[in-house]
């Protein structure tokens, strides 16, 4: 594909796409959890235009090297934290079914881990 | 030379990631200052009879009212239902409502309280006839104690004198406007 956008406007436009991406659905998860405390304020498909031009415009842009990191145990416990965040939040919307709910916070909590886990040392042997 | 430039990472200047870091931090300002420091008013308008009204009935259920009439709609039932987006937090709200009857005025607006079917009910206190005897009616309503679902709060409008004779009563609705108040956390 042919690069519209090369060395530093590149590496802005994919910082500033990833910031908006992971701020959209921030809100996202926060309008989920307590309606209204977005969407009476902010329209969030505004957001997410701007989000999808962004990463539209990333495809056009080169792609840079980036510098190696080994993969710490800080890592693991950051994949382990999202992993029972995760879970937390699938219990708290789903805790009107009893039981189940547990037994699906559980599952998706592991299969968060595991699949963060296997993306993580993926990246490492490509490396 | 081609090599060198391989084994160069770019990087984004400082103050431009400050910048891009802004932007979220901004937004989860103004979304603390609106929901939890800012006085707010939200403002709802319902015009009954209206294209957006014929689209998608404000009031329900349906066979409670007629088909609209020279953009309004005649109530033919004592009990009609309708919803407003609720935000946490919301102290009062003025309903105004614009009417033409032959009955007596005395109408109720009952706000849902609990779940199942339960409402409070209080009546309109505020009367001021207009031109042709449309009237518009008027009131503050407390919010506390109400149970709103799912982000929006049940309204309910009873027109008690309906149940009586309804096939010969009439009362249009143009519109109702609500004005929600919701304070800050220093007012």
């Amino acid at each position: 594909m042919k690069c519209l956008f090369k060395g530093k406007t590149a590496l802005t436009i994919n910082h500033l796409f990833q910031v908006l991406l992971v701020t959209y659905l921030g809100l996202l998860l926060i309008e989920q959890l307590w309606p209204g405390y977005v969407s009476n304020y902010l329209n969030l498909n505004y957001m997410l235009l701007i989000v999808i031009a962004l990463g539209a415009l990333d495809t056009f842009c080169e792609q840079l090297p980036k510098e190696h990191k080994e993969v710490t145990k800080k890592d693991y416990l950051f994949v382990l934290t999202l992993a029972i965040l995760g879970s937390f939040i699938i219990k708290f919307k789903t805790g009107s079914l009893g039981w189940l709910s547990w037994l699906i916070s559980a599952i998706a909590g592991v299969l968060i881990l595991l699949l963060s886990i296997l993306v993580l040392e993926d990246e490492d042997e490509v490396e | 030379m081609g090599e060198m430039s391989m084994n160069t990472f770019v990087k984004i200047p400082g103050w431009l990631k400050v910048i891009i870091l802004l932007i979220p931090i901004f937004i989860v300002g103004y979304l603390l200052y609106a929901n939890f420091i800012q006085n707010q008013e939200f403002n709802y308008f319902y015009d009954i009879g209206s294209p957006e009204d014929s689209l998608k009935p404000y009031l329900a259920p349906l066979n409670r009212t007629s088909e609209i009439i020279n953009n309004y709609r005649n109530i033919n039932h004592r009990l009609v239902y309708f919803n407003i987006p609720y935000t946490k937090g919301s102290e009062n709200m003025l309903v105004t409502v614009k009417f033409l009857t032959d009955l007596n005025n005395s109408f109720s607006l009952g706000i849902k309280n609990n779940i199942g079917w339960n409402y409070t009910w209080t009546n309109f206190d505020n009367y001021l006839p207009q031109e042709d005897d449309w009237v518009i009616a008027e009131r503050l309503f407390s919010l506390s104690g109400s149970y709103p679902e799912k982000n929006k709060l049940s309204l309910s409008f009873d027109i008690i004198e309906l149940s009586k004779n309804p096939e010969n009563s009439t009362f249009f609705i143009d519109w109702i406007n609500i004005t929600v108040y919701k304070p800050g956390v220093f007012s």
